[in-house]
């Protein structure tokens, strides 16, 4: 006695196709909710750990850890006050201390971030699997006025070398705000899949010559508070110019008023990073700097501060994963409801099969495997979805600059994960079905060959 | 096995548990090939005869040989076996799998058992074309129709391909033509009866339909072999 299980199931299925596909495509989506709050998850974490590695320290002024990580790293969230070049010195020299790389941040070029330092920041600066950072055009700096920009602003863009760009006070893309300066672009970096991309690099003293210029017009108050870590009180205020950097803003001097975090007086930078001679030194060091009576300092370690942030998120992650959890087993009672309802309609049909020779056990596995077939097509169209929706995105979503590792999450592959889910998906299905399955097992039996409908 | 005849009855007895016995039968034997009509009043057992007759329906004393196995002792897996393998089964009406073609649902019997693959000759596809056209159903814009938007009567031609397919030994139909016309109804029988005796396979024809009979090699009256039906009958008169 044989039984063409697999063709029976596929035709039936196909036979009532609309009524299938809408609880397969219900069951499709929530696998795509499910996968996706994975999916970002997972990109957001390799995305935010590839962004730095080799650096041992971040030393800024005193702030909160996750804030001094995100600004200089990542360039989101809000700006940190300046630190003195002399703190800088004191540390740079140190002989336990291998290179530093310092940064001073605040200024954007047509909505990309500036980002002020050295060339030790093209000799050691690190991410991924202790990636350097390489050239696709031209070279570090060798003028004060020399710019090295990110694969993705050269891109977006269509700059190239020889370029001659302003620079913008602040966030806000205005013309009143540019500086008069003229940087010109002599190097362009090889797409990193980090924040890099979307920088623009410029000297320290390029960035002094700039802040020079319109010091008269802006007397010194919107620095004085930098090195105190108190006026970080102001976190809850009006920072337009960290935030939205689309908000075109009234005019430059409106600036003045504000209490904003920008820091660029000549001698001052926003934070360094630090590459001991050994790792472990970094702990010392770390101590040091943050006991520091010169000035408020700070030492956070990347690798200890990411963990924080990933701790700050545990819970709203878990949130998420339960609620797309629920929805799937939503997903799955559906198809479920769905079964159950077109049992009796099918008493017939399965009275044919018992009269050609179908066993009762037949009956059960024509129903498990209906199911498992319909819940394996739903969890492949879900993650077809989710992949088709993450190459939508970075088709469409040219300008992702502004989401953090939205590279990192959308040049995701199906790997292990997808096949967990889809096996899992199908045999929580071939489990439910085992109750509709036992209930045509039982009418079947009972019915034999008479239908009673 | 081709000795035995497909349906051998001897002192059947049936009854749900500790009800009042519902069939009990003296003899009843069907020979190879023959033609038989089968009769009954409703509630003289027609259906739990079918039943047990098919293997789907167990629990009864005596003895009940098809095809030179008893249905009895058998177990219900090789009921269904021999069910699968040579009985070809007819309903009163919508006998067919929706979602199967017309040539598929005649070829199911084939895909069910392997002793019905290998009865025919060449491929069950042009068997089951050959069948359906000496049925009269030849026309091929039928053939690709859903079977649901076919005509009761030619749903009903269909499952007799469906039952002929694969030359079972017994072709069991259990009022098939009670929702045809007249002329449908003789041309059905008629189909049905000539394509049995090419397959050599007998015929147990369950119909109320008295002006058939003749049609048959004999008739049987349920109520009257029946003595659980006519003895109850008789209590109550």
């Amino acid at each position: 006695m044989r039984f063409p299980l697999f063709s029976l199931s596929y035709k039936s299925l196909l036979n009532r196709r609309v009524s299938v596909f809408l609880t397969v495509l219900s069951l499709a989506l929530s696998v795509t909710l499910f996968a996706g709050v994975e999916k970002i998850r997972e990109g957001v974490r390799s995305g935010f750990e590839t962004t730095i590695s080799g650096t041992d320290l971040i030393i800024g002024a005193r702030t909160g850890q996750i804030n001094l990580l995100l600004y200089t790293i990542f360039r989101i969230g809000e700006g940190t006050p300046g630190i003195s070049w002399e703190s800088y010195q004191i540390v740079a020299n140190r002989p336990d201390v291998a290179w530093t790389i310092p940064l001073s941040l605040g200024d954007s070029h047509r909505g990309y971030r500036v980002v002020g330092t050295d060339n030790n920041y093209f000799e050691h600066y690190k991410y991924g699997q202790q990636t350097n950072l390489a050239f696709a055009a031209g070279g570090e700096f060798q003028n004060a006025k020399d710019v090295v920009i990110g694969a993705k602003v050269a891109a977006d863009l269509a700059y190239s070398l020889g370029d001659r760009i302003r620079i913008a006070h602040g966030l806000v893309a205005t013309e009143f705000a540019e500086h008069d300066a003229e940087f010109v672009i002599t190097g362009i970096l090889r797409p990193t899949g980090t924040p890099v991309d979307a920088s623009v690099h410029v000297t320290l003293e390029g960035l002094d010559l700039v802040h020079d210029e319109p010091q008269s017009a802006r007397p010194a108050p919107a620095q004085t508070k930098a090195p105190d870590a108190e006026a970080h009180d102001h976190e809850g205020h009006d920072h337009d110019e960290e935030h939205g950097d689309h908000v075109d803003d009234e005019s430059h001097a409106d600036h003045e008023g504000h209490d904003h975090d920008h820091v660029h007086t000549p001698g001052q930078i926003s934070a360094f990073l630090v590459g001991m001679t050994s790792r472990p030194l970094a702990l010392r060091l770390q101590g040091q700097v943050n006991n520091y009576q010169g000035e408020a300092l700070m030492a956070i370690l990347p690798g200890v501060t990411l963990q924080q942030l990933w701790s700050m998120f545990g819970v709203a992650e878990t949130a998420l994963f339960a609620i797309s959890a629920f929805v799937i087993a939503v997903g799955l009672i559906g198809m479920l409801i769905r079964i159950l309802a077109s049992l009796n309609e099918r008493r017939r049909e399965m009275a044919i099969l018992r009269a050609l020779g179908a066993r009762p056990r037949h009956i059960f596995s024509l129903l498990v495997c209906e199911t498992m077939l319909s819940a394996f097509i739903g969890a492949l169209l879900g993650l077809g979805i989710l992949y088709g929706g993450f190459a939508l995105a970075g088709q469409l979503l040219a300008d992702s600059a502004s989401i953090p590792a939205f590279d990192a999450i959308i040049s995701q592959k199906p790997g292990t994960f997808d096949l967990w889910l889809v096996g899992g998906v199908t045999l929580l299905a071939a489990l439910m079905s085992l109750f509709p399955a036992w209930k045509a097992f039982r009418d079947s039996l009972s019915d034999g060959l008479t239908i009673r409908v | 096995m081709s000795l035995h005849p497909p349906i051998e009855i001897k002192n059947l007895a049936f009854a749900y548990r500790r009800q009042q016995p519902l069939l009990d039968i003296d003899s009843l034997t069907i020979e190879q090939g023959e033609k038989v009509m089968l009769a009954g009043p409703s509630g003289s057992g027609k259906s739990t005869l079918l039943g047990l007759i098919t293997g789907v329906v167990e629990g009864a004393s005596g003895s009940l040989n098809v095809l030179g196995q008893d249905f009895v002792t058998l177990g219900a897996s090789q009921r269904d076996t021999i069910r699968a393998d040579h009985i070809g089964y007819i309903f009163q009406s919508f006998n067919l799998v929706p979602y199967l073609s017309v040539v598929e649902n005649v070829t199911l019997p084939c895909r069910l058992s392997r002793t019905r693959a290998s009865n025919v000759q060449g491929s069950t596809t042009s068997e089951a074309k050959r069948l359906l056209q000496t049925l009269g159903l030849d026309d091929p814009a039928l053939l690709k129709r859903s079977v649901t938007a076919l005509s009761i009567g030619q749903q009903q031609r269909v499952a007799a391909a469906r039952a002929l397919m694969g030359s079972p030994k017994l072709v069991i139909a259990d009022e098939p033509t009670s929702s045809l016309d007249e002329d449908a109804k003789r041309d059905f029988l008629r189909l049905l009866l000539e394509e049995a005796d090419k397959a050599g396979a007998a015929v147990l024809f369950v119909s109320h339909d008295r002006t058939l009979t003749e049609k048959f090699d004999r008739a049987v009256m349920l109520e009257e072999i029946n003595t659980a039906y006519s003895g109850k009958v008789r209590e109550t008169v």
